[in-house]
């Protein structure tokens, strides 16, 4: 059975750090990925040694990726004073074939009572080319709504958070659509003046390719009048990126008791 | 590793980048995490410091608030050894780590350290790899002297003057700044020399390579031809 992690769940990765990179190559980025995985594989046997697959879905959207390395190496291990074994036999990356989304595949092995390879480290470096996957656009109000002259961080007004829609048909009852948060908020970029409006603008990067995306506004207690709601303007409902179209805009508003969409 | 300098080639490599702007440097560097050997039945866990070779070349502390928002560390740590004398229960981990950058600019790191181990001594060590995405100034990057107050000429300047028919009077004379005294280069004087004695004897209609004794061609015999 292979352990499957995810970077965006802290639980699963720790020590997450990436960097993104252009290089003198104009048409060429670097991308290196960094962190402590904790597959948490325990047995309590030492007279055979067991092997396991374990894979990390790192996150990153590279669809134009054309190579990566990677290192790793043990990072927790414990035994119960028994004979042992702990090792990561063979590391490689792959973009998967669905969403291009990056994945780091560790083959383990374990052996011993009371044994755990809780952790191992992981460096990766990859090569791609300049395209990147992303959502962006803005979040305006109306200045009678809210006069937002005194802020400059828009991140403490508002958030957006970017979701994978999965259609669900129970047994019985109407279909519904179900979001689940892909990890991490894009808050709201600088506030800026646009008339009798205010707006900041957001975005995502790195999004996976062909899943169902919808993205949702968040606004902070306190700043708005409570009977506000935000809704979508411009752009798809349901953002669907592909290899020939990795980006969307998506632009909301903030009215009172008004949802355009 | 310690701060033996014949390490910090094997250790730190410097890429330039084109960005994203204003970093102009990936860095590489690897090393190791000193780690004390433990006795103790107890798990415990400890946030160790540790440093490393790489420094920010040219690092300026008033330029603090712009390393802090502009440089990218990407650190991981794995196991280097593990060592028991005897049989016993352990546990031996990295938890967590990161890298982080000091007041002059080198860089450092924190590991989370887990250690636990029964009856024996237990011997651990860790190392750890990371990539520094940042600003270091390079030597085209760095100020000139003014040529126009040091009798330096610029590639090119020198035909470009004669060629306009005018010669700047500067290098001619000492030059006087913040108490140094800078005599014009001699060699440039005596290249403008030759390049001026070369015009003329052009203007006056005369081979440019008979009147100067190394340029003289020989034919095949090896005489002298005029």
């Amino acid at each position: 059975m292979t352990i499957q992690l995810n970077r965006i769940n802290s639980d699963q990765v720790k020590s997450w750090q990436y960097i993104e990179t252009t290089l003198i190559d104009p048409n060429r980025r670097l991308h290196i990925m960094s962190g402590i995985a904790i597959p948490a594989w325990e047995i309590n046997d030492d007279s055979k040694i067991y092997r396991d697959l374990c894979e990390v879905r790192l996150g990153v959207t590279l669809p134009d990726f054309i190579q990566a390395t990677c290192q790793v190496g043990l990072a927790s291990v414990s035994n119960g004073e028994s004979s042992f074994l702990f090792a990561l036999d063979e590391a490689w990356v792959e973009p998967d074939k669905t969403s291009g989304e990056l994945i780091l595949f560790v083959r383990l092995a374990l052996n011993g009572e009371d044994s755990s390879l809780a952790r191992f480290g992981f460096q990766i470096v990859a090569l791609a080319g300049n395209r990147i996957t992303g959502v962006s656009g803005h979040i305006r109000w109306a200045r009678s709504l809210f006069d937002a002259s005194q802020f400059t961080d828009g991140s403490k007004l508002a958030s957006v958070t970017a979701n994978l829609v999965e259609r669900i048909t129970p047994p019985q009852g109407f279909e519904f659509d179900k979001l689940t948060p892909l990890g991490g908020n894009a808050p709201g970029g600088d506030v800026h003046r646009d008339g009798d409006d205010f707006s900041m603008p957001y975005s995502f990067e790195h999004l996976p390719l062909g899943v169902p995306l919808r993205f949702t506004v968040n606004l902070s207690a306190g700043h708005f009048p409570f009977d506000c709601s935000p809704g979508q303007t411009s752009g798809p409902f349901t953002v669907l990126l592909t290899p020939t179209h990795v980006s969307e805009s998506v632009d909301f508003r903030v009215s009172q008791n008004n949802v355009v969409r | 590793m310690g701060d033996n300098l014949n390490e910090l080639p094997r250790s730190v490599i410097r890429i330039p980048v084109a960005g994203p702007k204003p970093n102009n440097t990936l860095v590489f560097v690897r090393g190791f995490i000193a780690q004390p050997s433990v006795v103790d039945d107890d798990l415990a866990r400890t946030w160790v410091t540790f440093d490393t070779l790489f420094r920010i070349d040219g690092f300026l502390q008033r330029k603090a608030d712009e390393y802090l928002q502009n440089t990218r560390i990407s650190m991981t740590a794995y196991t280097e050894n593990l060592a028991q004398v005897d049989d016993g229960a352990f546990v031996g981990a990295v938890d967590e780590v990161e890298g982080y950058l000091t007041n002059d600019g080198a860089l450092k790191g924190k590991a989370l350290i887990a250690d636990m181990d029964t009856k024996v001594e237990l011997t651990l060590g860790f190392y750890f790899s990371a990539w520094v995405l940042t600003y270091e100034p390079r030597a085209a990057e760095f100020p000139k002297p003014d040529p126009r107050k040091w009798g330096i000429r610029q590639k090119g300047q020198l035909n470009e003057e004669m060629s306009r028919g005018r010669r700047t009077d500067h290098d001619r004379v000492t030059i006087v700044k913040d108490g140094c005294h800078a005599e014009p280069a001699a060699n440039s004087l005596r290249l403008e020399k030759y390049f001026a004695d070369r015009a003329l004897r052009r203007a006056q209609g005369a081979s440019s390579t008979s009147g100067h004794p190394k340029r003289r061609r020989k034919n095949y015999e090896g005489e002298e031809g005029g």
